[in-house]
């Protein structure tokens, strides 16, 4: 059995997410800052004629926090079961298709909201579960 | 200040008063607000029944409106400082907030756009956090 991931890079970090999640990449979109809300879910943003919360995937993963003009190159879309989420990175790679043996329980990754590890070219890649960072913030967009 | 629809703007447009907050521009719904005027006789003591009203961003030392908004609960007294602006939107220029969404975003019932993109959030003035006590001033 396969399954298949997108790489991510947020600062000089690369991980990978589950494609089936993924639903878009848009440019560099501004966001707007939400007064009071949670770090993690800092503000939000149009897609599609909706306004969809910001995730804040660099603070979720203890690599730093976006700024409302961080010019981060990228805008992934993510839908999942708990609903739809910008999730701004500086860039991504083409889905790879990983045999289900490839994916280890996580040994070396510090990285939290690691479910497993991949070996990459040049370092190993912690897969991350974005959903399982939205139900930690407890709500998204329906 | 009187808040008045220009003709062409009647039924096809609604009024809101945008205010000069940071860092995201704020704006309440013009049909909530009876009133505004210069907060000459706000006194300093105790300033935390107002403040608690609105979001942070309302909380001002030196406040130079106030506006006394309609609640389903009663008026409600907001102090303000900056540039207060009303702008005619149709209902193109607004998305709603997302729906099931952390509760910070509760008290924010629409997004405002300009030029496509977010520019300002619109104060869900009954899902504010209430002072202890209201004074009509």
């Amino acid at each position: 059995m396969t399954f298949d991931v997108v790489p991510i890079c947020l600062g000089d970090k690369w991980v990978l997410v589950r494609a089936e999640v993924v639903s878009e990449f848009l440019p560099n979109t501004p966001w707007l800052p939400v007064p009071g809300s949670t770090p993690l879910i800092p503000g939000v943003t149009t897609w599609r004629g909706r306004a969809i919360p910001i995730l804040d995937l660099l603070r979720a993963l203890d690599l730093g926090a976006i700024a409302p003009l961080d010019a981060r190159a990228r805008i992934m879309v993510i839908e999942c079961g708990l609903g739809a989420v910008a999730v701004p990175v500086d860039s991504a790679r083409e889905v790879i298709t990983l045999k289900d043996e490839e994916l280890r329980p996580p040994h070396v990754s510090s990285t939290p909201y690691t479910t497993g590890e991949v070996d990459g070219k040049d370092s190993v890649l912690p897969l991350i579960e974005i959903a399982h960072i939205l139900r930690d913030v407890g709500k998204v967009s329906s | 200040m009187r808040v008045y629809a220009p003709p062409s703007a009647v039924g096809s447009s609604t009024g809101y008063l945008l205010l000069d907050t940071t860092p995201t521009q704020l704006a309440l719904p013009a049909s909530k607000i009876f009133n505004v005027s210069r907060a000459i006789e706000w006194k300093a003591e105790p300033p935390t029944p107002f403040g608690s009203l609105l979001p942070i961003r309302f909380r001002v030392p030196e406040p130079e409106w106030i506006l006394r908004i309609s609640g389903i609960s009663g008026p409600v007294a907001a102090l303000v400082s900056g540039a207060i602006r009303i702008v005619y939107l149709r209902k193109a220029s607004l998305l709603s907030m997302p729906t099931r969404t952390h509760v910070g975003f509760d008290f924010y019932s629409e997004v405002i756009l300009a030029d496509g993109k977010p520019s300002a959030l619109v104060v869900n003035i009954d899902a504010l956090p209430r002072a202890h006590r209201e004074v009509d001033i």
